[in-house]
């Protein structure tokens, strides 16, 4: 059974149409990948199926419960590790804990963001994501910046998160590596002709 | 002068720098975080408290401080020129007696509530807010 259903006929700025007819499903433990170059239109579609951008000709079925790993790390610099997880997901500070410990911030808690290296902070994005328990998981491009070696280990992370929590997933990335790995399938955005 | 001019005065004084400041603060909001609350679905009180207000806090802070200085300027301004009562007139008062002892008294007594403020209020508050930026 489909989670998240989308139906997109138009997404424009002005005269400028972004998005034009883009129809998929996705079900539960599904990893649907949505590759491709910049300015195709991937991050815009997040949005729309995020919610964060209603202004489109179409329809988006989606779950309550939603979470998003974004291409910045988009924590609140002014709460520690664990308010970032407790505020914003609402899960209790065991919970948060948990999620801290899940991807290797365990006793990272207390510290600010500002205090923590981008590949935690990208960890900090992922605990956040995860510790919503969400039943659609979005991902816009979450390991952009971050060097192949990290990259790796938080492929590794998000595969194993992803397997033991199994959300449906969407990840938009712009490398074809990543798009092989975690994905269980590939959706492609022509390019505007 | 009467008390609506007085407070006129300062009010006059004062709105538009407050004004422009909040402004400033306003402008600098993040709308990253912002949809990063209504991705977590945050409710309305939570985004305000966690997201929202912290942003322009320092930009706050800092219309408060500079705000109050101007309006302790101020008073003592209008109290100088035109009122019966208060610090102001006190010094003026004092002045025209050439009793440099009691103007003495009243300026430094008003300085030092000046300052008791900004040290035992202000500080500690954007101290506090500001303490993410200095851990």
């Amino acid at each position: 059974m489909s989670v998240l259903t989308v139906r997109v006929r138009r997404k424009a700025f002005g005269p400028v149409v972004v998005l034009r007819d883009v129809d998929f499903t996705v079900a539960a433990g599904e990893t649907p990948a949505v590759p491709g170059p910049s300015g195709v239109g991937k991050s815009m579609l997040l949005r729309i199926v995020a919610g964060l951008d209603p202004d489109f000709d179409g329809s988006v079925a989606r779950p309550e419960r939603l979470a998003m790993v974004f291409q910045e790390p988009t924590l609140l610099p002014w709460r520690t590790a664990l308010a970032n997880l407790t505020l914003t997901t609402g899960v209790d500070t065991a919970g948060a804990q948990a999620a801290l410990a899940e991807v290797g911030l365990a006793g990272k808690g207390a510290l600010f963001p500002r205090q923590l290296s981008l590949g935690q902070k990208r960890r900090l994005g992922l605990a956040r994501a995860f510790a919503a328990r969400p039943e659609l998981l979005l991902m816009d491009e979450p390991f952009a910046s971050l060097d192949a070696e990290r990259i790796e280990k938080m492929l590794a992370l998000t595969e194993r998160l992803v397997a033991a929590m199994r959300p449906a997933a969407l990840f938009v990335t712009h490398s074809a590596v990543e798009a092989a790995r975690l994905p269980t399938r590939v959706l492609r955005l022509a390019p505007r002709g | 002068m009467n008390e609506v001019a007085a407070v006129a005065a300062v009010a006059i004084n004062k709105i538009p720098t407050v004004t422009a400041m909040m402004r400033e603060g306003a402008r600098a909001m993040d709308p990253a975080l912002d949809a990063m609350a209504r991705v977590f679905r945050m409710d309305r009180l939570a985004r305000l408290r966690h997201v929202v207000a912290p942003q322009p806090a320092p930009h706050i802070a800092s219309a408060a401080r500079s705000g109050i200085s101007l309006i302790w300027k101020i008073v003592r301004a209008v109290g100088f020129l035109g009122r019966s009562s208060g610090i102001g007139f006190k010094i003026h008062l004092y002045f025209q007696f050439f009793d440099v002892t009691m103007v003495l008294v009243y300026a430094l007594a008003s300085v030092a509530v000046m300052l008791a403020i900004e040290t035992l209020l202000l500080q500690p508050i954007e101290t506090r807010a500001r303490a993410w930026r200095t851990a």
